[in-house]
């Protein structure tokens, strides 16, 4: 073979290989992500939109480079690996144009990227909608808790781990957080942000028509033994849906007389349960007793919680066996929990469960 | 005479010469110490990444628990940077910088001493941590206000605190060291033009460390403070502040990481113009490229914090700084490739590891510029995908660079060649591994899983990519077995090694492969960047010898280990009884006062 059809062979051999395996590695990231309950290439509102079309513009940049620098490596390697007849060039020691070419060319591409990652960035952290749902967004070691104001403002309840959100407007959420730093993250509806102890930070995002449904987040803050274990989900309703939910979660808790969740509510305060949780029942209906004092919140209120359909920071789904596993002894579901082991008995815990389901 | 590599391999039972290393001056006898121990710890700080793997392999996995786990990637991360690449790093450093610029030794010897033993001691009060009371679980970052007493109980983050302080007190004394030698004790003819790139990249790492350490200093006796004397610089319900924490570890952090990655672009730099057999293409353009983005790698530490609420506005400025930062880089790529063009390549072990560099680091970088701005960064942060970016460029990158050097230079340093046939096959199989192991984690970053969590449910799509990149893992606890296997049947044969086996064009090529204690019989005359091919091509003929060659070396001396025993009894007295602190100080000042009387003739 001549030497000029033998670089025609490698380069074009090298390109092809190199385009193959690219090929390959894109149906990777592509298959194994998109229909993921996490993945980032979802985005449903317009401001994750917006940072994901940044992110498109920046992975075919970096596809381009990524196939440019393997072939060349490859190419390179092929052709002038040592065989008789091969002389180094010793002569070469640099070349003025090509470098100042290849400093041009990167200097380039970063500003084919800075341009679109300025403007999203400015469109996209600037101020919410001026009719934003006002969420305030807190972070505790381990679970979320959310609480809603009016347009004054004003609190108007608090759940936690589950948050829902009306379709189609804008929701604003303050991020705070009670101990040490978390993250806020949804990825389908916006990217995260920190929930930083001392510092108001905020992101806003408006679900898109038609993503009704739910969406998973997490805490993406290294914050301690049970991070793994601190997750939240949103709940992106219609607006009758949400105007219903919003209501249920402003009424009292529900009371019933049925003779296990009273036992049930016995418990809840002789077990001291409700020196951290708390159930917001209506005074006509209960006890001076069951009556929480009015207490920090140390775990998420559980007036609704049967409205919700998870437990434990959405680590388990809300039924009788999760219940029952996680009241069995927190901490060996969730390391490090603050709640702690009671050591109830079945029938204590089958009472507990009473008194948690009835609280729709 | 003694050389640097007798007695790897070989059991010392002669006390004689456990004393000699114990009181060495010379550079050789402690490069080969620093690696020696910057290689133990990289295995240790694999098996512990081996043990996260393997927790992570299924979905609730059950192998460590969350507080094992939480240590565990902490552990891996600080043995891996402060006690294995570091040091590894130091190791070739110490080795070669006086080999490469012809000088005797570094210009303080007995500094040198100190700094390998108080690295020692800062390591083991580090690593201690396992056995007393629990090693630090806040990540190698350690946020406050998790590192607070309050929420950190045990006594990891005290261990993290005190040994981060020693282990930069020897870094910081090395990198004056190292600055100092290179400015000064450079050969006749060696202008700074004519420095080989791999001591450009040194001298530009030890202004980064003289530069990035004093300012965690600065946050680690503030974070002793807050644990101990609850002082609240970082503690918000007192008026302190955790983003100071941030600003500052970062401030230091990011430098940190140029400092991993510039001494194997440095070993790149030399490997692949011998292996090419053609000088570098550029030379100019890869000096000043990599003395940019030490500049640069202090103005980029914010895109760290992009999802702490900077404000628009700084965001937007650290990434166009952070994206700047890909043009250097680049260049560097552009120029080692170049310099494979029109050569005559040989694939020895070594050019494997350095072409690999290349491919990998290359990876790592693109990956960095994806999530340089906030746009991007605000998906990517603490996911996977930074996972993988990290590891290609402290695994492909700086790792890989390292086994490069180990493979280049260990005739140098042994007089031995490690088998080529092993060599390849440790090469492969780390090559493949590596890619199975943190290519998939892209995929799992994309797919949304955070990092450092110890479980995972199934159905988000996450268990294939996590079993892969487990399954990859073991295949580079393979490699490096590999490597073991061959370095200890290496260290069993006769020394073989020509001075100068590769055809090298520097210095430390000029010398007998193991150079003689003293390095250089005379130091040869350099007129080009790579002065042996010049002098050769030149005919210049070695300077003779002269007849009454009389070499004057820096007598051995006990007093380093002396001060470097008394910082560590301090040490572990902050961590202990403050009484400890007394006799500490105490031992110290004999050291320092012994150290100052003793002669130097």
């Amino acid at each position: 073979m001549t030497s000029r059809s033998r670089h025609i062979v490698t380069i074009v051999g090298s390109l092809l290989l190199v385009a193959f395996v690219t090929w390959l590695l894109f149906i990777a990231f592509d298959e194994s992500a998109v229909d993921n309950k996490m993945s980032t290439l979802n985005p449903l509102s317009w401001q994750a939109q917006r940072y994901h079309d940044v992110y498109e513009l920046v992975w075919w940049l970096s596809g381009a480079v990524f196939v440019a620098i393997m072939a060349a490596t490859l190419i390179l390697s092929i052709l002038y690996r040592e065989r008789p007849g091969n002389e180094p060039r010793r002569d070469i020691h640099g070349n003025t144009r090509l470098e100042i070419l290849w400093t041009i060319i990167p200097i380039i591409i970063v500003l084919i990227m800075v341009v679109p990652t300025f403007s999203a960035v400015i469109a996209v952290e600037g101020d919410a909608d001026e009719d934003a749902l006002e969420v305030t967004a807190t972070g505790h070691q381990w679970w979320f808790e959310f609480t809603y104001h009016d347009e004054d403002g004003n609190e108007m309840f608090r759940t936690a781990n589950e948050m829902h959100v009306p379709v189609g407007r804008a929701v604003n959420v303050s991020l705070q957080s009670n101990d040490v730093i978390h993250a806020f993250w949804v990825p389908a509806l916006f990217g995260k942000k920190d929930m930083m102890p001392g510092h108001n930070n905020r992101l806003w995002f408006t679900p898109n028509a038609g993503t009704e449904g739910m969406h998973y987040g997490q805490c993406v803050e290294y914050c301690g033994d049970s991070h793994a274990n601190m997750r939240f989900r949103i709940f992106v309703d219609s607006e009758e849906d949400y105007d219903q939910w919003v209501a249920n979660q402003m009424s009292d808790a529900s009371w019933s007389n049925d003779e296990l969740v009273q036992a049930g509510r016995e418990l809840f305060v002789a077990k001291g349960c409700n020196s951290c949780h708390q159930v917001a029942y209506s005074k006509d209906d209960a006890p001076d007793w069951l009556i929480p004092p009015t207490v920090a919140a140390i775990g998420p209120n559980l007036s609704h919680i049967a409205s919700r359909t998870t437990i434990a920071s959405a680590l388990m789904d809300r039924d009788e066996e999760s219940m029952r596993e996680w009241l069995a002894n927190p901490p060996a579901v969730k390391p490090g929990s603050r709640m702690p082991n009671l050591e109830l008995t079945e029938d204590e815990i089958t009472k507990l469960i009473a008194m948690l389901d009835s609280l729709e | 005479m003694a050389t640097a590599t007798d007695s790897i391999g070989t059991t010392q039972n002669d006390q004689s010469k456990v004393w000699e290393w114990l009181t060495t001056v010379d550079h050789k006898k402690i490069g080969t110490m620093y690696g020696i121990t910057g290689f133990t710890y990289f295995l240790i700080s694999g098996v512990t990444a081996l043990a996260i793997r393997t927790q992570l392999a299924v979905p609730r996995g059950e192998v460590l628990s969350a507080e094992l786990y939480n240590q565990f990637f902490t552990m891996h991360a600080l043995m891996m940077i402060f006690l294995a690449i570091m040091p590894m790093g130091a190791s070739f450093f110490n080795y070669f910088i006086p080999l490469h610029i012809g000088a005797r030794d570094v210009a303080f010897p007995r500094l040198n001493a100190l700094s390998y033993w108080v690295f020692l001691s800062g390591s083991l009060i580090l690593f201690s941590s396992f056995f007393l009371g629990g090693a630090p679980d806040a990540g190698w970052f350690a946020y406050a206000p998790l590192t607070d007493s309050q929420y950190s109980v045990g006594s990891g983050m005290d261990y993290y605190s005190v040994g981060l302080i020693i282990l930069g007190l020897s870094s910081l004394m090395a990198s004056l060291n190292f600055a100092v030698t290179i400015l000064n004790m450079r050969a006749p003819g060696m202008t700074m033009m004519r420095l080989p790139v791999y001591m450009w990249m040194t001298l530009v790492v030890s202004f980064l460390l003289i530069l990035s350490l004093p300012i965690v200093t600065v946050a680690l006796v503030m974070l002793y403070f807050d644990r101990n004397f609850t002082t609240n610089f970082f503690t918000p319900e007192t008026g302190g502040d955790p983003i100071l924490w941030q600003h500052l570890f970062w401030l230091f952090g990011h430098p940190e990481v140029y400092v991993l990655i510039l001494p194997s672009m440095g070993i790149v730099s030399e490997v692949i113009p011998v292996f090419s057999r053609k000088p570098l293409f550029g030379y100019a353009a890869i000096v000043f490229a990599g003395a940019s983005i030490g500049v640069l790698g202090f103005g980029v530490w914010a895109h760290h914090m992009f999802t702490t609420g900077l404000g628009t506005v700084p965001a937007l400025v650290f990434s166009a700084t952070t994206m700047g930062i890909g043009v250097p880089t680049g260049v560097k790529i552009f120029n080692w490739l170049s310099t494979m063009y029109g050569g005559s390549i040989r694939f020895t072990t070594a050019m494997y590891f350095s072409v690999a560099f290349i491919a990998l680091f290359t990876i790592g970088g693109i990956s960095g510029v994806m999530h340089a701005g906030p746009a991007v960064d605000s998906q990517h942060q603490d996911t996977y995908f930074v996972v993988a970016h990290i590891h290609y460029v402290l695994f492909g990158g700086a790792i890989m660079g390292i086994f490069s050097g180990i493979y280049y230079w260990f005739p140098k340093m042994t007089g031995r060649f490690l088998s080529e046939t092993l060599g390849k096959w440790s090469f492969w199989i780390m090559f493949a591994g590596m890619n199975l192991t943190f290519f998939p984690m892209h995929f799992l970053g994309v797919s949304g899983m955070p990092r450092r969590i110890y479980t995972y449910d199934e159905g988000f799509g996450w268990e294939a990519w996590n079993m892969a990149a487990t399954i990859g893992s073991y295949l580079i606890a393979v490699s490096v077995l590999i490597f073991l296997v061959n370095f200890f049947r290496t260290m069993r044969q006769e020394p073989s090694a020509p001075d100068n086996p590769w055809d090298g064009s520097t210095l430390e090529w000029a010398t007998s492969s193991p150079p003689p204690e003293h390095d250089f019989d005379v130091v040869p005359e350099v007129h080009s960047y790579t002065p042996l091919w010049t002098n050769r091509d030149m005919g210049i003929a070695p300077p003779e010898v002269p007849e009454n060659n009389h070499i004057h070396l820096p007598p051995p001396s006990y007093m380093p280990l002396i001060l470097a025993i008394g910082i560590g009894v301090l040490a572990v007295g902050l961590l202990s009884h403050l009484a400890l602190v007394g006799i500490g100080v105490a031992v110290a000042i004999y050291g320092i006062w012994g150290w100052t009387l003793e002669p130097t003739e």
